[in-house]
């Protein structure tokens, strides 16, 4: 289909929340139920869903900035130690929201890519060989780009086993019926 | 905030997999739309208002620069900004420009979600009906249930219309036997008989050998397009495959 406009996740990553620094008054940025009551004044520091920000920072509305989870000191972080990181915890669409980010921050680029090049290795690993109680918390830390991936990659070693026992032409019951 | 319940619809339509599918939302869908033309009546107006302001902008600009004689910005916006004879109203039109711009992003945003929710249903949907070999009375009532009158409605036609062009092509290249393509194409199959065992009682089918009796527990050596309806919805087990 149309490529990025239907991809869920694109959507999903969209809506991370980037600081902004209002530029005019605007309505509508409370949460629900403060009715009318939720006028942000300009000049305020807001954070904006990420598919707001950037419409508005376009028309220069806002002045949009980069988001903590890619700021110098987070970059330097994860740097540091990238298979430690509770890269969830970080943000649910870190990959994601890098690539949306991308021409607004220089480094996100770079940042993404050491990032991932480290830690896919050991999804890959833990693909092979199965994961057991010390691989448990690197699992539970990875974002929904990581958890995709490695569900793939175990689907992938069930599906070699699954030739090699004859089981690969079984005729299965169709997935959505209980 | 603005698209928030179109950010509910999105968080739906991720939890949809290839086995499981919630229910169809009505409200939320009804929520979205709901305030999708609230948002865009709201707009409309806004920049009616706005218009008017700028071209009211534009009388002065033209008044005062004929009073100068000299050019100025040709840009009816600034003539709006430096017409104001307050900065109450400029302030105003600025805040107006911002708000309608905002509104405008919810619109596209939760169009956006909307189209990808039912996309991503229809894709379920689309997959099932291969899965159950192209006939809605396989699938369960329970999951039929949980897709929405109009979801329904695309099934059997979806169903339908396959089975209509099915016919067509058979007339024209083999009018003696039936083409069965929902069979599947990654998996090519392997064997003309499949060995079963009985998981939920079937009664007794109709089979060119003459009729078999699966009762639960039982284990049968049977062709395989006579079974296979029954396989995909989990009533027989296929064992030993090669």
């Amino acid at each position: 289909m149309a490529g990025a406009y239907y991809d869920i996740d694109d959507i999903l990553a969209a809506q991370e929340r980037v600081p902004c620094v209002l530029q005019v008054d605007l309505d509508g940025l409370g949460s629900a139920g403060s009715g009318g009551a939720s006028k942000v004044h300009r000049n305020a520091r807001w954070a904006l869903p990420l598919w707001m920000a950037d419409g508005l920072n376009e028309e220069d509305f806002v002045a949009m900035e980069a988001p903590p989870v890619f700021s110098r000191r987070a970059a330097r972080m994860y740097a540091a130690s990238p298979e430690s990181i509770q890269l969830r915890a970080v943000s649910q669409h870190f990959y994601q929201l890098g690539l949306q980010l991308g021409d607004m921050v220089p480094d996100v680029p770079h940042v993404l890519r050491s990032m991932y090049t480290q830690r896919v290795q050991r999804i890959a690993r833990i693909a092979q060989q199965g994961h057991n109680v010390e691989t448990l918390d690197f699992v539970q830390s990875l974002d929904r780009t990581e958890a995709e991936l490695l569900r793939l990659c175990q689907r992938a070693q069930g599906a070699i086993a699954a030739w090699q026992q004859g089981r690969a032409y079984a005729l299965r019951r169709a997935p959505a019926i209980q | 905030m603005l698209g928030d319940e179109a950010f509910r619809l999105a968080k739906e339509a991720r939890d949809i997999t290839a086995g499981h599918i919630p229910a169809y939302n009505e409200e939320q869908v009804r929520l979205v739309t709901q305030e999708t033309r609230y948002l865009w009546a709201r707009r409309e107006e806004m920049n009616d208002r706005l218009r008017v302001a700028e071209s009211q902008g534009m009388t002065s600009q033209l008044q005062s620069q004929a009073l100068l004689g000299g050019g100025g910005s040709s840009s009816s916006q600034v003539a709006a900004k430096t017409a104001a004879a307050d900065g109450g109203s400029q302030t105003q039109y600025e805040n107006d420009n911002g708000q309608a711009k905002l509104y405008g992003l919810t619109v596209r945003r939760n169009k956006r979600c909307l189209l990808a929710y039912h996309q991503r249903r229809m894709g379920f949907v689309r997959g099932l009906l291969w899965s159950v070999h192209l006939a809605p009375s396989l699938v369960p009532a329970e999951l039929l249930q949980r897709l929405s009158p109009e979801e329904q409605g695309f099934a059997r036609e979806y169903a339908r219309l396959n089975a209509a062009y099915r016919d067509a092509v058979e007339e024209q290249l083999c009018p003696a036997d039936s083409l069965d393509w929902t069979a599947s194409g990654e998996l090519p199959p392997r064997d003309l008989f499949v060995e079963v065992r009985v998981v939920r009682d079937c009664g007794e089918i109709v089979t060119e050998s003459g009729v078999v009796n699966l009762q639960p527990g039982t284990q049968h050596y049977l062709r395989r397009s006579d079974v296979e309806h029954l396989l995909t919805i989990g009533y027989l087990e296929h064992i030993n495959p090669t």
